[in-house]
């Protein structure tokens, strides 16, 4: 299943040309060219906010703003980690949280179209929980998964939509630890109710988004 | 003609399928032109001018136009004013929305005419009607986001940029829409709905928990249908399914940015009050839609969907979905629900029953009041069923949280 889902995104980049722009109504003409701007380059994003909020009145507001927007843009010389970490059945046996599974893969088509490096993972049964953070890691149930990032926005957007999740920070932790996985997640017992008039995606599908050798 | 016929089918009993006969005999190039105009004419749509459908009827239950009071909403984003209004989801919001996922998605194919041709009889009416609904829908979404940007961009630039890249996504939802409509020989013209639509009042904090609800519902409507069919490939009849799966996702980010927006004014998600409107939202969101979907079982039929089981499915999720953030929502999963939800249903039936009888229309609104009242008693049981108090993790005291178990 796994595969057949990367064939379905492989197939979205094939559909892709340049004339989806004239599928948007003229009016938003402009937001979509300076969307495109900073899509070219992430740090192109400083100026054209900067340059905007030139205009403005409360351009002290807007321009610190864009300072910030800038700083957050530019990668830190030291990466830090950061996690949500929830019971394994949350990320993987529960049909509310399949869209992770789309959002996974939506991330990973979106970095190759843009040649980024990979910097997200799925870290089953974190060797870092219990052994750096004993309080937070009785809080959570087991087996469990982590969902690491060294992007701090997206994880602070990935913890909004998930919500209940526990964030934590790994500060001054190298990659290798981040990324230290335990032992292997058990089979999950199939669901005894079941309301969606579909399947459930394959289990096993978190496995593509494991840091590259683990199990 | 009418009447030539008629008095023809006087003098001697015809068939139902005569009229189709005696094009025939009226040479080739009749044909040809009887066929093209069977494809809009004949199905009942009127239009405004060559293949411009005059848009349908609003009732109470049709995708609105909305609009707000712009001033509050200002005010409620002003950071100035508000100097603690949290930012740190907003700004996080906007980072995801800037990616930019489906800047290439919404690019069509060379499949959509023929399959748009291959849907024949009752199946292209209704596929016609989901999509004006969806394309009015989408299209709603796009007009008032983009006032919103325009009206916010001083007071809030962040706030304000995310509304334009939603309604940047909802323009090309709409458009993407209105072009499957004209593989129907139809479309919708946005800029005369615009200008001549009514549109509907709500207050800011109303608009916020509304387009929460509708883009969560909006997501799980969507990729219900494309989980569905790309399990049952039999059943995709026209290539529009194939891109809801990337299409959804960005209904799916909206409602996370409507929910960031709350969380921003916590005064929205704690109190009593809050709790009221949240149940009251969640509730007017489900019923319109489950009423509206099977009024049209047709439709969710053609594609290989079971109407109850897909409604009850999307509710469920949507209100687990919810549940994350709205102080408390009904309890859908309560035997009762449902089968207060499918009683509904039989009332609205005979409603739209008598609508379509030919009683005088005095006396079909007369014929109607029982019904209206057992509705509207049936909605208020509902609503006072025992809901579930529920709400975001992040909107606990610091103690409460380390209660939680994850």
């Amino acid at each position: 299943m796994a595969q057949a889902l990367c064939t379905n995104a492989a197939g979205t980049q094939c559909r892709a040309t340049s004339s989806c722009r004239r599928a948007a109504a003229p009016r938003v003409a402009v937001p979509a060219r300076v969307q495109q701007q900073q899509q070219s380059s992430r740090a192109a994003a400083a100026p054209a906010a900067s340059r905007v909020a030139g205009r403005r009145a409360a351009s002290v507001v807007a321009s610190a703003v864009a300072e910030q927007a800038a700083s957050q843009q530019q990668a830190p010389v030291t990466q830090e980690w950061y996690a949500l970490v929830a019971n394994a059945e949350f990320y993987c046996n529960d049909p509310q949280n399949e869209s992770l599974a789309e959002q996974l893969r939506e991330r990973v088509r979106y970095y190759k179209e843009q040649n980024r490096e990979m910097d997200f993972y799925l870290v089953p049964n974190p060797a870092w929980l219990d052994a750096k953070f004993p309080a937070q890691g009785k809080q959570v149930k087991r087996p469990c998964m982590a969902l690491v990032s060294t992007d701090k926005q997206w994880i602070i957007f990935m913890k909004l939509r998930l919500d209940r999740v526990l964030k934590i920070d790994l500060a001054g932790m190298s990659k290798d630890e981040a990324l230290q996985a335990g032992e292997a997640l058990p089979e999950f017992k199939k669901l005894d109710k079941w309301t969606a008039p579909y399947p459930m995606y394959t289990p096993g599908w978190w496995k593509a988004f494991y840091p590259p050798g683990a199990n | 003609m009418a009447l030539a016929s008629s008095t023809r089918m006087a003098a001697r009993p015809v068939p139902a399928a005569k009229p189709a006969a005696r094009c025939v005999v009226q040479g080739r190039s009749r044909v040809v032109r009887a066929r093209a105009a069977a494809s809009s004419e004949n199905l009942g749509f009127k239009t405004m001018r060559d293949g411009v459908k005059v848009a349908a009827d609003e009732t109470l239950l049709t995708p609105r136009f909305y609009t707000t009071d712009f001033d509050e909403m200002e005010q409620i984003f002003s950071q100035k004013m508000n100097p603690n209004l949290d930012m740190a989801e907003l700004d996080a919001m906007l980072a995801e929305f800037r990616n930019d996922y489906n800047q290439r998605h919404f690019v069509r194919n060379e499949t959509f005419k023929a399959a748009a041709e291959g849907i024949t009889g009752p199946t292209r009416k209704i596929f016609i009607e989901f999509l004006e609904r969806s394309c009015t829908a989408e299209f709603s979404g796009f007009l008032l986001y983009k006032e919103l940007g325009r009206r916010l961009k001083d007071v809030n630039p962040c706030v304000a940029e995310i509304f334009m890249l939603l309604s940047r996504d909802e323009a090309r939802h709409a458009g993407f829409i209105n072009k499957a409509l004209s593989d129907f020989n139809l479309a919708l013209d946005l800029g005369f709905l615009t200008k001549n639509r009514k549109y509907t009042f709500f207050k800011p904090k109303f608009i916020m928990y509304a387009t929460y609800l509708s883009e969560k519902i909006g997501y799980w409507r969507y990729i219900s249908i494309y989980r569905h069919l790309q399990r049952n490939p039999d059943s995709q009849i026209y290539p529009l399914f194939e891109y809801f799966e990337n299409w959804c996702q960005d209904e799916n980010r909206h409602g996370d940015f409507l929910g960031a927006v709350l969380k921003a004014r916590p005064e929205l998600l704690k109190d009593w009050e809050a709790k009221l409107w949240s149940r009251f939202f969640c509730l007017s969101v489900y019923i319109t839609m489950y009423l509206n979907d099977h009024q049209r079982a047709d439709f969710y039929g053609s594609i290989g969907l079971v109407t109850k089981q897909f409604n009850q499915h999307v509710i469920i999720e949507t209100n687990k979905s919810t549940e994350r953030l709205f102080p408390a929502v009904p309890d859908v999963e309560h035997p009762d629900f449902f089968r207060r939800m499918d009683y509904l249903v039989e009332l609205n039936e005979k409603l739209v029953a008598i609508g379509k009888s030919d009683m005088p229309k005095p006396l079909q609104t007369l014929a109607r009041l029982p019904y209206i009242e057992r509705m509207v008693a049936e909605i208020f049981q509902i609503f006072i069923m025992k809901p579930k108090d529920c709400g975001s993790v992040d909107l606990l005291s610091p103690e409460q949280q380390t209660q939680v178990v994850y």
